[in-house]
Formats: C-alpha cells, structure tokens, sequence
C-alpha cells in the first residue's frame, strides 16, 4: 500500500518521565490502525502530538511525502489531521452548528455550511438535534457532533481516543459503523484503545504501545489476542508458567479463617444504561490478599468504590465480616475498620496543600487521640505524625512540610501508612505503586503484605499484572464489569490470564 | 404629585450617569466572555481620563483628547492581558494590582502635566448635540436627544458590539474561547490572539468611560474621579448577563438609581444625604439577587489557558 504518513523517532519528555520514546510509525489511506496499551503507555501523547498539542522533543512527521511541523491544532487541521477526545472538545452552552463552525474562515461558515453538515449526517446516518446546546445532548450525540466537526474539516487522518469508553452498550455497534464508513472513504482513522474486542473487530492493524515505546505493530487478522495483550503487559513470552517468589511459603493458610469480605450479587448501572458491574460475587478471608487484575476501565476502580461507600451499588449486598454495609456510610465503613488507597492519591488520597501531619489526621480528626478540651491537639497530630515518618521511613522526615513537597513515592507511604493504620479488618487498595519506583514499590508491597499477616483482609486491585501475580494469594480476573474467572498465581499462565482478561461480553455468562 | 419636568431631569441625568458605567460594562463584557477577569476597569477609567484631559489640555482638541485616552486604556488592556494571558497571574490579583498602579500613577503624572493647581486645569471637552425635531418631545426629548456626542457612541458601540459578538464568526469563535479555550483551540481558533484582542478593547472601552467623565461632565482631570464606577460596571456586566445590549441597560439602570437620588437629595434636605448616597449601590445588590442568581457566567471566565497542561 502506498505511504501516506510516516513519524520517524518521535520523542516527547515531561519533566522525568519519557512519555514518548522512539516512536516510529507507517500508515497509508483507507487503514485503521488500532493504538493498544496500558494506561500511561504514551497512547494520547502521540495522539497529541499529531494534533500539535505537544511539541515533539524529537522526530519528524511527514505526510504524503513532505515533512510537516504541526505547531499548532489549527496547523493540524491544514494538514487535514483531526482528533476525536476521550472527554470531548465541545463548547456546553453552544448548539450543535456553532460547534461545528467555531475557527472555520468565514468562507466556509455560509449558508452552505447548513445544507453540508445536514448532508454528513444523512451520509453517516447520524442522528444530531440541532435545536438544543451541546450540553444537553447525551454522551453519544456529543461524539456524532465531535465526528461531524472533523468530518466538516475535510479530515484525512482522524484520531479517536477510547471513543466507546463514553458510550452505553447499545450506542457501540452504530459508532463503530460509522468508523467502518470513514474509513471506505479513504481515511486513515487511528482507533486508541484497550478493548481487544473492538480492536479486533475495527481495525486492520494493531500498533502496541508500552512505556512511551511501541512494542510492535501486526496486522489484527494473524495476531491472536493473548498474544496483543501479553505485548501490551510487557511479557513477550506469554505462554511461560508464571514464576512466584517465596515470600508464599510464609504467609498462612488462609482457606480456613473467617471471611472478612463477602461481596454477592453487586451491579452498578450508570444514570445513561452502561453497566458497569454485573453481578459480581467475591470472597475475601481475613489475613488473605485476593488480587484483582483486569484491563483498565473494566470494573475495577467503581469496585472498590462499592466497598468503600464513595458510589452506590445498583444492586447486591457487601458483608464485612457478619455485618452488612451494603447501605452504610463512607464514615460508618471507616469506623468499621476499612481502609482505602485509592487509585488517584493526588486528588483522592491527599490534600496536597495541608501538611504531612494534617495528612495524616484529617479523615479522623473527630476521634479522641487527636482532640483536647474540643480543641485539635496539634502535639497529638504531630506525635502520630512522627512515628509514622519514622516507621514508614518517609523523606524529608519533617512532618510539617506541605505533603506537596513529597516526592510520589513518599506521598503513596504517607497515604498507606494512614490506611494501614485503620485497617482493622479490610484493606483495599487500588494501583498502589503506580508511578513508583522500584524500591518505593518494594516498601508499599512489603507493608501490604504485613497487614495482611495481622489477618487483616486486603483487595490489591492492580493493572499491573506482574505485581498482582506477585502479591495475591488468590487472583480474580474482571473483563466487562464481571469476574471471569479466579485463579491461583502459582498454578497458572499469563496465556490463560490474557484470555480471561479479554473474554468477551458473550463468552462470560 | 408627579412631575413631568422632574423626570425629564432624572431621564436627562440617567443618560449623563449612566454613560461611563456602560462603555466600562460593555469593556468588561468583551474580556469576561473572552475568558479573562477585567477587575482593572476602574483603573482603566483612569488611565482613559487622564490621556484624554492630557491629550485635550495640550492640543486643546477634545477628540484628539478622545484618542489620547483610548490609546491609554489599550495600552492598559494589553498588560493586563500580558499577566493574564503569559503570565498566567491570578485575574483577580492582576486586576487589582491594575487599579492601585493606575490610581497612584495618574495621580502623580496629573500634577506633573497640569502643575499643583488646586481642581487641576480646564480642558476643553464635547457640546451637546441637540438633533433636530427630536429633541422637541416633551420629556423624553431633551434627556435622550441633546446628550453629548460619547452617548450617542456607547449606543452605536453598544449595538456593534451585540452584533459582532452574538453574530458575527469571529464573535463566535470568541464566545468559544470563553467557554472551553481548548475546544476552541483544537477547533483552530488562536485562542490567544483573541484574548488579547478582547482585553485591549476592553481596556479602550473602560477608557472611553474616563474620557466620557473628563471631556463630557467635568472637564478636568480629578485624582479618583472614577469613584467606583469601575466596580458598579462589574455588577451591570452580571445583571446585563454577559450581553452588550444588558450590560448598557443595567448601566443605565444605575445611571437612574444615582440621578434619583440626588433628586431625592434636593427635595428632601431635611434627611441626612448619605442615606441617599447609598441607594444606588442598595438597589445594585436588590437587582442582583433577584435577576443575577440565574445567570450564568462563560464557563472558562478567569481559568487561565495551558495547551501542555496535562
């Protein structure tokens, strides 16, 4: 096939971290050309880059044979290069047309501007109101409106980042029809994923990325999908027996203690229709870590918000221990001995303008150890604060500092070591050593371990799988909000996992 | 009881007080629905009075007066924007630093142009232009039609302004950039040259308000002669709902309340006159708790724009 776009060593650095390391791609028309990856593995960094969001470090970009700069999104759209966010670019308070035409010259914005965009959606059969704001219009109308902008800027490469992720069940196959057509008019559509089913049946190739670099690009036809996801996750022999450390031989056996957690029956089904979980029954016993694995967006994260209280389950009941919690509150459930890492410690975990100690105090200011005479007892705080600091071997050890000025491993120990410490019977914790490195990631999971020892149930919900293996004593695997199958890590292949990750929606009832 | 003659005065004066509130409401309307806080306005006023009684007091020409003070309130948008829109400094704190620079700094250059005179020195300004035939309608006449020249300009200003912004594409895409800067980015639109264009016409604007004070009303330049019309203009921008046309209707609802009451301050001398002082501003917060709780202000207003932010 001919060429039609071709990035050469494209490299793109924020400040530590190489989101973009030697990219090099080539794509001719008509193609679409699935982007596969993990969360964090430069997926919309080269998006972005294409669309002139970021400036490449490094590489050069040519199209149709002539070398182009994209310094801009409006050099992009020039060049005829469009993108379809994740989370939309549209203007709330605006209709439809006005989204469409906003940054057009005022040539192309007349009169016949009505008639083509009306024409477009006749020849994509969308369906747009074109009465109401853009706000108001639900999730899948909002991307019919974002393709008909692209499709009004006679886009020749269009770029679509988990365009379904946004989408209820029902509104996939329609979507997906409408990328099947752009891409008979010889456009080359980039599909950013990591829904295996879909890539499979969208796209002719697939490009897999990890760690800023791409592992490999295959056509989709040959490749089977173990094999996808196994690149995807860094273990290139994937069909190897998974090798454990130790460490198991002296953890207890747990098969027979108490059960901690017992979640049954438990779906959560959005306000638009999407399930999210779908019947989703667990078994925690206390002193047991039960690892869930899953490609990101499967289920995983509004899991562990069920058991914590931050969202409502539709349906089902959650047991910690005999009690039922199914209804309680966020703060009944942490008076009930649950702690909580959860994923995004920036936004969730920490309060990054207070102080390291006030970090520590604030989810239990309330409670006695903290007050004096209805005061906050600042030596109290501080007290905790610096055992804590010593413990955890949390640098700079000045309990004072803004938990801001902390590096993110030592961020990660601060949250943990609050957590850990409100555990009574249920630890959950969620990407607990993303972003972290080597040692930090040693430290956190060695004290997972611990609490676990103390008989403490722990749900160490992870996308990284070799961690999951790692740690677990049990493993669930969750594909499409269900739990596809449970294994135990010493007894089985990554092959196997691979395919439980991405069973489909049919194959798991 | 009623009189006539009284409220033609009270129309008359609405008009005379109301013209300054607007240009700097229609200023502050241009920047906030570009995305950017003008909290400089009232210091813009007075970058725009002294240029104009500067510019007027040398030439001894009121529209080179005009000119003088626009090009002042320009030259005060684009380093407003400059903080804002570069430098990405709080709009709130870069507005007010504005304002206290331009009251010290038009202090200071009033006595070295116009010496240490008490009251400043006179300058010449615009006449009132009487149109024909209409000027003689009872009551409504002579408050509407024999105005100076600048009111008739915030009108033609006021309905351009509309115009541009509601209608026109280049109107649209600012909109746009007030709303969600980034969508209006990846739509290709220069998100900051826009930006920068709205605030330094909302700095001329602020300053068409001082020149309105000094060249209009006064004629001369006064230290603080703005008094908080700057301020008024960002409660007439809410009220107005972020539209041209709004903004210059509640200006000139202020412009009513602060004519009435020196009405109100005349008949009734008996009643201490800071009573009535305070009407204007009692009847700004009235009409904004009634009308202003439903607004709803351009959704990106004061959040700087980073392309790379992650």
């Amino acid at each position: 096939m001919e060429e039609f776009l071709r990035v050469t060593g494209v490299g793109k650095t924020f400040g530590a971290v190489r989101a973009l390391n030697d990219v090099n791609l080539l794509a001719s028309k008509g193609e679409c050309i699935a982007i596969l990856g993990e969360n964090g593995a430069g997926k919309t960094t080269l998006a972005s880059v294409l669309i002139g969001l970021y400036q490449p470090d490094s590489g050069q970009i040519v199209l149709d044979g002539v070398q182009i700069s994209v310094t801009s999104p409006a050099a992009a759209i020039e060049h005829g290069i469009g993108m379809i966010h994740q989370h939309f670019s549209l203007v709330g308070a605006m209709t439809a047309e006005e989204n469409i035409l906003i940054g057009l010259p005022r040539e192309k914005r007349g009169p016949a501007a009505r008639a083509r965009i009306r024409q477009l959606c006749d020849d994509f059969d969308f369906t747009v109101d074109f009465n109401v704001p853009v706000a108001k219009m639900a999730v899948g109308m909002k991307q019919r409106v974002e393709i008909l902008k692209a499709l009004f800027r006679d886009v020749s490469i269009l770029i679509l980042d988990e365009p379904t992720s946004v989408l209820a069940p029902t509104e996939v196959a329609p979507f997906l029809q409408g990328v099947r057509k752009l891409v008979a008019t010889g456009c080359l559509v980039f599909f950013i994923s990591h829904k295996l089913d879909e890539i499979r049946e969208i796209a002719d190739r697939v490009m897999i990325m990890r760690h800023g670099r791409v592992e490999g690009i295959l056509p989709v036809a040959s490749t089977p999908m173990a094999q996808m996801s196994a690149l995807m996750m860094g273990q290139a022999d994937a069909d190897q027996p998974t090798e454990k450390p130790n460490t198991k031989e002296m953890r207890l056996d747990t098969t027979q203690a108490a059960k901690a957690l017992v979640v049954s029956d438990v779906s959560l089904t959005t306000s638009s229709g999407a399930e999210i979980l779908k019947e989703v029954d667990l078994t925690l016993r206390a002193g047991e870590i039960l690892g869930i694995a899953g490609i990101d967006g499967n289920g995983q994260t509004e899991l562990s918000e069920v058991i914590t209280g931050l969202k409502r389950q539709t349906s089902g009941t959650i047991l910690l221990g005999d009690k039922e919690i199914s209804g309680s509150s966020i703060a009944a459930r942490i008076a009930d001995g649950i702690g909580f890492v959860p994923e995004d410690r920036h936004a969730e975990g920490l309060v990054l303008s207070l102080s390291v100690e006030e970090n520590f105090a604030f989810r239990s200011i309330g409670e006695d150890k903290f007050m004096s005479g209805g005061m906050i007892s600042r030596r109290a705080i501080g007290k905790i604060a610096e055992d804590a600091v010593k413990a955890y071997d949390i640098r700079p050890s000045n309990p004072k500092l803004n938990a801001s000025a902390l590096s993110g491993g030592n961020q990660q120990k601060i949250v943990m070591a609050r957590e850990v410490a409100r555990a009574r019977n249920l630890l959950v914790v969620v990407q607990p050593t993303k972003g972290l490195d080597v040692g930090a990631t040693q430290f956190v999971q060695d004290q997972i371990r611990a609490v676990a020892q103390s008989g403490v149930g722990v749900l160490y919900i992870s996308t990284e799988l070799e961690h999951v293996l790692e740690i677990s004593d049990r493993v669930a695997v969750m594909a499409f909000g269900r739990i596809t199958g449970v294994v135990n890590p010493q007894n089985t292949t990554l092959q196997n996992i691979g395919l439980l990750m991405t069973a489909s929606p049919e194959e798991v009832v | 009881m009623f009189d006539l003659v009284l409220l033609g005065d009270v129309l008359a004066g609405t008009a005379r007080l109301g013209t300054p509130i607007a240009f700097a409401a229609l200023g502050g309307v241009i920047a906030e629905r570009s995305g950017l806080y003008n909290i400089g306005l009232e210091g813009q006023i007075l970058a725009g009075a002294l240029g104009a009684a500067a510019g007027s007091f040398a030439t001894g020409s009121a529209l080179i007066g005009l000119g003088c003070g626009v090009i002042c309130g320009l030259i005060s948008g684009l380093f407003l924007g400059y903080m804002s829109i570069r430098l990405r400094i709080n709009q709130l704190v870069g507005g007010i630093a504005l304002n206290l620079l331009l009251a010290g700094l038009t202090a200071f250059l009033s006595r070295q142009i116009f010496g240490a005179q008490a009251g400043g020195a006179r300058v010449e300004g615009f006449t009132q232009i009487h149109i024909p035939l209409l000027t003689d309608i009872p009551v409504l006449g002579p408050s509407l039609f024999s105005q100076d020249p600048l009111f008739y300009l915030l009108i033609g200003i006021a309905v351009l302004a509309w115009y541009w912004l509601m209608k026109s594409h280049k109107g649209l895409d600012l909109r746009a950039v007030g709303e969600n800067p980034k969508a209006a980015d990846l739509a290709g639109v220069p998100v900051f040259r826009l930006q920068y264009l709205a605030i330094s016409v909302s700095g001329a604007l602020a300053a068409l308000a001082g020149a309105h004070l000094v060249l209009s009303q006064v004629y001369v330049f006064a230290e603080g002669m703005s008094a908080g019309k700057g301020f008024i203009a960002l409660a007439a921008i809410i009220l107005g709902r972020w539209s041209p046309i709004g903004a210059v209707c509640a200006a000139l609802f202020f412009g009513f309340c602060d004519a009435a009451q020196f009405k109100l301050q005349f008949s009734s001398p008996e009643v201490p006159y800071q009573l009535f002082l305070i009407l204007p501003y009692i009847a700004s917060l009235i009409a904004l708790v009634i009308l202003g709780a439903k607004a709803s202000a351009p959704a990106s207003v004061g959040l700087p724009y980073d392309r790379e932010h992650r």
